[in-house]
């Protein structure tokens, strides 16, 4: 008895194993046809009628098969029906040969009918079989390798468009970023692909002036992405730091100079609007005019491209130069990307900017950023389209009191002390680790301890905030699950706070040996018990992580009843 | 001086008179005329020195095509005397002003 081959020894080698089937309900014949294939190197399984032979097919691997036609049980034609069946479900080829006495056209012409591959008439010899096998194997062979070819080049295939996608969503998030939902913006986009070539930005300089960007890469899709990376980050970095736009233009368009290849550019815009001083300064390299509307006269200011797109001239040539325009209070500014205006209806009009000044046309502006939506849609009636296309709404709001309420600032003896109030609006607006960081700065020579106090006030501030003002439950991030709801749930209770305010103080002492940061963090709300809440969730995955952290990094720490109000203390030795 | 012929696909058509090479953008410059504008300039014969890209047909023109754009410019080491873009239609036209390609190319 044969030692049947594990099916892991066979898998790899389909092609080349050999074990053969053969069918004949007469012992002499497969005795014949048995010594000619050992001989040959083959492996043979015997059946004596259809039924076992279509049996053995399917528990055995087999790669070859001799089939009889006249059999019990079942004859030849039927088994090799239910054998080439199987072949089909399994997606393999199995090359039948029907061994037959029968001469006659129409009994050769059926076992070609019912799925057999060829015939060999009795009585034969051992070459003209090893002939027919060979020709037989062949075909067989080439099936296998186009199956498996086709199978890795599909496999191939999924394997990129999986990476594809996952690029695409990666750099599609960086494409939209910053502070977009500030109140006063609206945007639409209207990507080709996942991925658009349009990059829109927003950011706050600290002292509150309102930085947009809005981009247009060369083409779309994943090449125009990657571009996006130097630029998202240049952008925030340096508006975060307080840079001017015609700084960071510059910046941006060196460091796309230096890593795009020639021919990919990015054509751009970049907004400044201070509505403090109702000013609003434009650099525009490639963008179709930025059009700025006053609810009275319409529109009455257009700022036009007057540069070229960014990473296309070296450094010494750039023209960083604004163009600026006074702006009021109600005024609207619209910036889009020739997208828009290039959008096709199906008679392959362009949608065109006298459309959209036409729109732009009527007195009043509180309805014009749903009016052009809705223009542009009826226009384009789903014709497909050739570009992305952005448009953003940014409206002059009465400034926002960014900067803290009251800033507090003296000197006592041997201490320097400062005390920063953040209101409800601040609150709202979120994300005040600027102004967090900015606190530290006015405290000369922290050096190294600056980013571990950096720390230790972000970590307490956002304790007041979540826990103090907003009531968020920290139980919530034990899982994963929970943590994205919490983060939900943080994001809508601040956009509905209308009251609450953050006081913070520090105060730095020293003298020549040690120095001492002492920090207190209070908010408006009705407190918390944090040590229990502390000890009841340590340990416990995500949450209250901040203030076990707090705590191996402070001397003290001390939380007041009713739990609104915290005290630090960190201390360091004097290099 | 004898003029040679070449087709492309679509009827964009490229002749060459003395040491200018022509290109004839026929319907839109776009992304797929990528390899067919590459070609036009890499495989001039050597003693073509300048380019003009007739775009009288053009009609549609995308941020691709001034990628192109750039390539040959970088192609003639940014000489601006060797590239000449003619005969473009207002819309064309337009585009290439709002990219500021005048500080570029010479335009007509």
């Amino acid at each position: 008895m044969l030692q049947q081959p594990s099916i892991d020894e066979i898998l790899p080698s389909i092609v080349i194993s050999r074990q053969v089937l053969v069918a004949d309900d007469n012992p002499i014949n497969r005795k014949l046809l048995r010594e000619f294939l050992r001989r040959d190197g083959y492996q043979v399984l015997e059946a004596a009628d259809g039924e076992e032979a279509v049996r053995l097919f399917e528990s055995r691997v087999v790669d070859f098969v001799f089939m009889d036609v006249m059999m019990p049980v079942l004859d030849g034609y039927e088994a090799v029906r239910r054998i080439k069946e199987l072949c089909g479900q399994k997606g393999r080829f199995c090359p039948v040969l029907f061994v037959t006495a029968a001469s006659d056209d129409r009994a050769l012409a059926d076992c070609i009918a019912c799925g057999g591959d060829d015939f060999l008439t009795k009585p034969f010899n051992h070459t003209i079989m090893r002939a027919k096998m060979r020709a037989l194997e062949r075909s067989r062979d080439l099936y296998e390798l186009v199956r498996r070819q086709k199978d890795e080049l599909a496999e191939h295939h999924e394997h990129l468009r999986q990476q594809h996608e996952i690029a695409e969503r990666t750099f599609g998030k960086l494409m939209r970023s910053g502070e977009l939902d500030a109140p006063n913006l609206r945007h639409m986009l209207v990507p080709v692909s996942i991925t658009s070539g349009d990059l829109l930005l927003a950011a706050y300089r600290p002292d509150g002036v309102q930085h947009i960007l809005l981009g247009d890469f060369t083409g779309h899709g994943l090449a125009a992405a990657m571009g996006a990376i130097p630029v998202t980050d240049t952008f925030q970095s340096m508006t975060q730091k307080g840079f001017a736009i015609d700084q960071i233009a510059a910046e941006i368009n060196r460091k796309l100079k230096a890593s795009l290849p020639v021919g990919l550019f990015l054509a751009a815009c970049l907004l400044s609007l201070d509505s403090r001083a109702g000013r609003l300064c434009i650099w525009n390299g490639g963008i179709p005019d930025v059009l700025v509307k006053s609810p009275a006269d319409g529109v009455h200011a257009r700022l036009g491209s007057r540069h070229l797109p960014l990473g296309i001239l070296a450094d010494e040539l750039f023209d960083a130069e604004l163009d600026c325009t006074c702006v009021d209070v109600g005024d609207r500014i619209y910036a889009y990307s020739d997208g828009l205006i290039e959008a096709e209806n199906p008679a392959g009009e362009l949608f065109g900017e006298a459309r959209l000044l036409d729109l732009l046309s009527e007195p009043g502006s509180e309805g014009d950023f749903d009016h052009i939506q809705s223009s542009l849609e009826a226009f384009r009636q789903e014709q497909a389209q050739r570009d992305d296309i952005t448009l953003m709404e940014i409206e002059c709001v009465p400034p926002v009191p960014l900067v803290p309420e009251a800033v507090n600032m003296c000197r006592e003896e041997g201490a320097l002390r400062l005390r920063v109030d953040f209101g409800v609006e601040r609150l709202r607006m979120g994300n005040a680790q600027p102004e967090l960081a900015r606190m530290l700065d006015i405290f000369p020579g922290l050096g190294a301890h600056r980013s571990t106090l950096y720390t230790i006030l972000a970590e307490l501030f956002n304790n007041a905030l979540e826990h103090g003002l907003l009531q968020l439950d920290s139980a919530l991030k034990h899982d994963a699950n929970g943590f994205d709801e919490y983060y939900r749930q943080r994001e809508q209770r601040l956009s509905h706070m209308d009251s609450g305010s953050i006081h913070v103080e520090l105060q730095l002492t020293g003298d020549s040996g040690r120095g001492a940061m002492h920090i207190e963090v209070e908010d408006t709300g009705p407190g918390f018990d944090h040590a229990a809440r502390q000890v009841a969730s340590a340990g416990q995955g995500l949450a209250h992580r901040g203030l076990l952290l707090v705590e191996s990094l402070c001397r003290e720490l001390v939380f007041h009843a009713p739990g609104n109000r915290v005290e630090a203390l960190y201390t360091w030795a004097c290099e | 001086m004898q003029a040679q012929d070449q087709n492309m696909p679509g009827s964009n058509r490229v002749s060459t008179e003395g040491d200018t090479r022509t290109l004839h953008i026929d319907g839109k410059f776009d992304f797929k005329l990528n390899r067919t504008f590459r070609e036009m300039y890499q495989q001039a014969p050597e003693n073509v020195r300048s380019f003009v890209i007739d775009l009288s047909r053009t009609h549609y023109m995308d941020s691709s095509a001034l990628g192109m754009l750039l390539l040959l410019r970088e192609h003639v080491q940014e000489d601006r005397s060797r590239v000449r873009i003619v005969r473009c239609n207002p819309e064309i036209r337009k585009i290439l002003e709002i990219a500021n390609f005048d500080k570029l190319f010479e335009i007509s």
